[in-house]
């Protein structure tokens, strides 16, 4: 039991969602504009005012500069934006959008939620999983685990019923990340067998490859103002209209790509044969991860009772054409693609405050990629070559997991040894990620008579302990890994907190507001003509009812501008 | 119920193939834990849960009563892994058909049954690929252990390609299929196969399954092979450790005087047990000569040798034992018998007198129970049983030495070879059928005859195994294998003065009435020089 409310977060690379445990089963949590997905998008303006969710995805085609999406992608590295002149970290965007959400459930609830379970791609490295972790406490959340996106989707999926399944396997293709896990359950034990993935690769690579594919053709039909707009402005241009057509192919077999730059509407027309084409290389990539998956838990293909899709780049038919030739059969669509990994984190909330109806239910995962350390050798010149990775727990062991492994010291009188820790699957470590360094003082003997026992534990919360000893000495080390940025005390998180609250977001009762004037204003800019004038007078007419303050007169304008932004989106011209 | 063996002592459960109770156990224990409080507990009721489903799923052996009494042995001399060995044996547990398509759904390439099902024309490519790599690994239709020319190495690889290729676009079905083809089809063709193991490897990534419960047979073997192929190319580069003493052995010519003041002795032993124990394959690399003359001087430093030993035959030798005798015992335990010993009663004295009988003058059940507290416990039912010719304790504890190879160490392992030299030339001199009875560990109704002397010298070697904690243990059912080293197959056929072909026919016929002539004169070779003897051949023997 906890005395704070814990709820479920799905911290997409495109969207982001909230769920709770509630009266025997998740729930997700809608936003202020009712909707269950709020984009992970932020935007900012000089001043400090701060957009999340849907309003700032609007302000992308207006201000790419101030807007940032996708920045899951940058989790776990050094790499910063800058937007209206204010520097931001990943963690500190990724936090802005779990405060938005604790809103959200605030609002619905009356309660703030302190604590949070958040979902993280399977394939996501303890560099990224911490960065993670520290978004949540940014936010004013304690995350008490993160649980591994396909691991929640399989819960939403196997909790259904809660009958027995063979294994089956759940695909996810998110917006930035790939997992694979193999997973079966039985008797209330959800076991999950086997993961891989690819940390690069989503729907957004589709996007890229779409624009790959059309900005040649967008030359030749004329789109030379294009090359006049500044960089982010045309990148970001280019990347919405792909994402549209990504989309409008996922029903028809063609599909227009339209930018408007400079008021002047370029199209070319896309077929589904040329789009697969030209994803043919990231189709390929799908299908590593599942063969290791499956080879690593020794489970045959044709043993699989499901083929579980989830995220929402699965619903591109380019996709599932491969999917169904890779397995021979369709796959499962049931789950929703969009709210399984959300709902499968209220799921793991509810198991951590003992909700009801969740006695039995036991959850088993595994360590989804190699960790080990570097070892050395000295050559025929007796040169040192410290780069050889020595793996101590192999991946996909079930954790909780401990290991030990026996390492000699290789020169005469050697003092003292380091090891460094690496995560990965490569030979050469440098190709590995490193996780951290510990240096033990040992005896001088001749080089091989001194053993030092190193001892890697990983628990089930994915947190990494390293025991060194040196039986010879009695002499033990141990080591929590921390990275640099972890080593920041909590006193900065704090810091980082209050210099976000600076950050002025918009009144909850506004959001609506906000939002329509985002859309509004990228629609304007996006059609040309008799339209764009007709959006003009709609947006003038409801900044007019803006200022008359009155929330009936603000309500009726909203919804009718609504209904005509929805009317000219259904019936594109373009 | 006290005494279930591992995996089902950890699960809980009598022995089972329902696999749903198996999970159940294992269901049952995990929610009644604390997963990071009792990681290694975690972990060993994974193993547990593992082992006791690939049990499950393992033919059933109880079903072929004649096995009950019969030891399987397999033979498989490298390089001459021809098919005849594996049909006999089953190799792979099912009828597998060597030839089968890659895609295991189109008709055989060599002999088509039926009529063809339509085939794209990248099936089509894919099949005249694999035709060409079954006409390569088997020139006119034969096993061949000729290396491949060069052109035949570069059409291999060419269809390689295609074949891989082909997999990487096929359904996963189709590529699993082909994975186990090619798996099945090198491994029956090495060595000629070699040079494709490598790419194979990366494409399918054989390795990655090496150690593993499931490992396929085909690639246990393929993967030992690839493991020795990466360790000779590592062994070539100056900055491996033991590269001075492989390129010194792969000199031609004797070793002179410099060369072993250039090169440490220990190093040379360091590669030539590794690669005997390992990667037998790779000795054809060094000279024997060289290896011959570095082995004299080892042995000169030992103490008086013997001759020159060539050592170029190495013989893996699977050995299935079933321990038919233990599990009777067990069942006795439990079962009617045990009524009868409360009734019956026997005296404290009756009781050491029997283990007098056993392990000596001198030492009583409170001896016993003082040096190994689990032995005394499994033995003491049985001594309080009425005579009984079916399972006295004596060959009880007998059964019991001889399975204790699975936890002993070196001494122990030592006193265990002397105690079956002696078992065996005590049987021979009995009967063939006494012999073959000890070759199989089955005391069963037998009675060995030991002379006075014999007696006191098992007492005595008895009674070091009893110090050394070994004899309660519960050996694991199932398959033991190890490698012989050449030098050893030499030895012991210079001892049995038998011509190699009946050697190896004895080796692999465990009825053979040549059998227990070997198999003294191997315990005999490995008493000789026990401490060149590999640890496996120790235990397995």
């Amino acid at each position: 039991m906890t005395f704070g409310m814990l709820v479920g977060i799905d911290l997409g690379t495109t969207n982001s969602a909230v769920a709770l445990w509630k009266d025997g089963a998740p729930q997700l949590v809608p936003n202020a504009l009712g909707h269950e997905l709020t984009p992970s998008a932020v935007s900012l303006a000089k001043g400090g005012q701060t957009w999340v969710g849907q309003a700032a995805l609007d302000r992308m085609a207006t201000h790419p500069a101030d807007t940032v999406t996708s920045f899951k992608r940058m989790m776990g590295t050094a790499s910063t934006v800058t937007l209206a002149g204010t520097t931001l970290t990943p963690e500190d965007l990724s936090a802005m959008v779990l405060r938005s959400l604790a809103d959200d459930v605030e609002a619905a609830t009356g309660e703030r939620p302190t604590e949070a379970v958040i979902t993280v791609p399977a394939y996501f490295n303890e560099r990224q999983r911490r960065a993670t972790r520290r978004a949540g406490e940014i936010a004013g959340l304690e995350v008490k685990r993160l649980i591994n996106e396909p691991t929640a989707a399989a819960l939403a999926f196997g909790l259904a019923d809660r009958g027995d399944r063979e294994p089956f396997l759940v695909f996810d293709l998110g917006g930035g990340t790939f997992d694979v896990s193999i997973v079966e359950m039985f008797d209330g034990i959800v076991e999950v067998r086997a993961s891989a993935g690819d940390n690069r690769l989503g729907g957004d690579d589709f996007d890229e490859a779409l624009v790959k594919l059309v900005e040649p053709m967008l030359a030749e039909a004329g789109g030379a103002a294009l090359d006049t707009l500044r960089a982010d402005s045309r990148r970001a241009l280019l990347t919405l209209a792909a994402e549209r057509t990504r989309r409008a192919l996922t029903t028809s077999d063609e599909a227009d790509f339209t930018v408007v730059a400079d008021s002047v509407p370029v199209t070319v027309r896309i077929s589904t044969e040329a789009f697969e084409e030209a994803a043919a290389t990231l189709i390929k990539r799908l299908r590593d991860p599942v063969i290791r998956a499956l080879r690593d838990c020794h489970t045959d293909v044709k043993t699989l009772s499901d083929i579980v899709l989830v995220g929402g780049a699965t619903r591109m038919p380019v996709v599932r054409k491969a999917l169904t030739r890779m397995f021979g059969r369709f796959p499962n669509s049931t789950v929703h693609p969009d709210h399984a990994v959300a709902l499968g984190a209220a799921i793991q909330a509810g198991l951590l405050s003992g909700g009801d109806g969740l006695e039995e239910i036991r959850i088993t995962d595994v360590a989804p990629f190699t960790l080990g350390v570097n070892t050395a050798t000295r050559d025929a010149q007796g040169r040192f070559h410290d780069d050889i990775f020595a793996p101590i727990i192999e991946r996909n062991t079930p954790v909780p997991v401990s290991r030990m492994e026996r390492f000699h010291t290789l020169g005469d009188n050697q003092r003292q040894v380091t090891f460094a820790i690496y995560q990965g699957e490569a030979r050469d470590v440098k190709k590995n990620v490193k996780l951290g360094e510990l240096t033990v003082p040992v005896p001088p003997r001749p080089a091989g008579e001194v053993s030092v026992d190193v001892r890697f534990t990983y628990d089930t919360s994915g947190l990494l302990d390293v025991d060194v000893a040196v039986p010879e000495t009695g002499l033990t080390r141990n080591l929590v890994i921390v990275d640099e940025e972890d080593r920041r005390s909590q006193k900065d998180i704090e810091a980082r907190r209050k210099a976000l609250e600076k950050l002025k977001v918009h009144p909850r009762d506004e959001a609506e507001n906000v939002a329509m004037l985002a859309r509004a204003e990228r629609a304007y800019e996006g059609f040309t003509g008799h339209i764009r004038e007709v959006i003009g007078q709609g947006l003038t007419e409801f900044q007019g009812a803006l200022e008359k303050q009155d929330p009936r007169i603000i309500a009726d304008a909203r919804d009718a501008l609504g209904r005509l932004l929805d009317e000219i989106d259904t019936h594109s011209p373009l | 119920m006290s005494r279930r063996a591992f995996p089902w002592s950890r699960l809980g459960i009598d022995p089972t193939k329902d696999k749903a109770a198996i999970r159940k156990a294992y269901a049952d224990i995990l929610r009644a834990t604390n997963l990071d409080e009792d990681i290694a507990g975690y972990a060993e009721l994974r193993r547990a849960r593992d082992l006791a489903l690939w049990q499950a799923d393992q033919p059933d052996r109880d079903e072929t009563p004649v096995l009950l009494e019969e030891v399987e042995s397999e033979l498989v001399g490298l390089g001459s892994l021809d098919d005849d060995d594996w049909d006999e044996d089953g190799w792979d547990g099912d009828d597998y058909v060597w030839d089968d398509s890659p895609a295991g759904q189109h008709p055989d390439p060599v002999t088509p049954v039926g009529p063809a099902p339509e085939l794209t024309e990248a099936q089509q490519r894919a099949q005249a690929a694999w035709s060409r790599m079954l006409e390569l690994l088997y020139p006119d239709g034969e096993k061949s252990d000729a290396a491949v020319t060069h052109e035949e190495l570069d059409e291999g690889l060419a269809a390689m390609d295609v074949l891989i290729a082909r997999a990487e676009e096929a359904d996963l079905q189709e590529h699993d299929a082909l994975d186990t083809a090619l798996a099945d089809l090198f491994a029956r063709t090495w060595p000629r196969s070699a040079p494709f193991v490598e790419p194979a490897n990366v494409a399918f990534h054989w390795l990655d399954e090496a150690g593993a419960l499931e490992e396929r047979y085909s690639l246990r073997f393929l993967n030992d092979r690839l493991k020795g192929m990466r360790f000779h190319e590592k062994v070539q580069m100056p900055a491996h450790p033991l590269n001075k003493a492989w390129v010194e052995l792969s000199r031609p010519g004797r070793a002179r005087f410099v060369d072993r003041l250039r090169i440490k002795r220990l190093e040379v032993h360091k590669l030539l047990t590794g690669i005997r124990q390992r990667y037998p394959e790779l000795e054809v690399h060094l000279d024997p000569e060289r290896v011959a003359s570095w082995e004299v001087a080892a042995k000169d430093k030992n103490g008086p040798g013997s001759a020159l030993v060539r050592i170029l035959l190495v013989i893996f030798v699977v050995v299935v034992v079933l321990r038919g005798c233990l599990a009777d015992m067990r069942d006795d335990d439990n079962g009617a018998l045990v009524p009868s010993v409360l009734e019956q009663g026997p005296s404290a004295e009756e009781i050491d007198a029997r283990v007098a009988e056993i392990f000596g003058k001198g030492t009583d059940m409170a001896a016993v129970d003082a040096a190994d507290a689990d032995s005394a416990d499994a033995l003491r039912p049985l001594l309080g049983m009425p005579d009984n010719k079916f399972l006295t304790p004596i060959n009880y504890v007998r059964r019991q030495a001889l399975g204790s190879a699975e936890i002993a160490d070196a001494n122990a392992l030592a006193v265990r070879v002397d105690l079956k030299a002696l078992w065996l030339t005590a049987a021979r001199r009995k009967s063939a059928e006494a012999c073959g009875a000890v070759v199989r560990g089955n005391f069963r109704d037998l009675d060995l005859g030991l002379t006075e002397k014999e007696k006191a010298r098992e007492q005595a070697l008895l009674r070091q195994l009893l110090s050394a904690k070994v004899l309660g243990h519960t050996p694991k059912e199932g398959e033991t294998r190890y490698a012989i080293p050449g030098w050893l197959v030499e030895d012991t056929l210079k001892r049995s003065g038998l011509p190699e072909k009946r050697l190896v026919a004895a080796l692999r016929d465990p009825k053979s009435a040549d059998r227990c002539t070997v198999e003294i004169a191997l315990v005999e070779a490995v008493r000789a020089a026990p401490s060149r003897v590999p640890d496996e051949v120790l235990k397995g023997l």
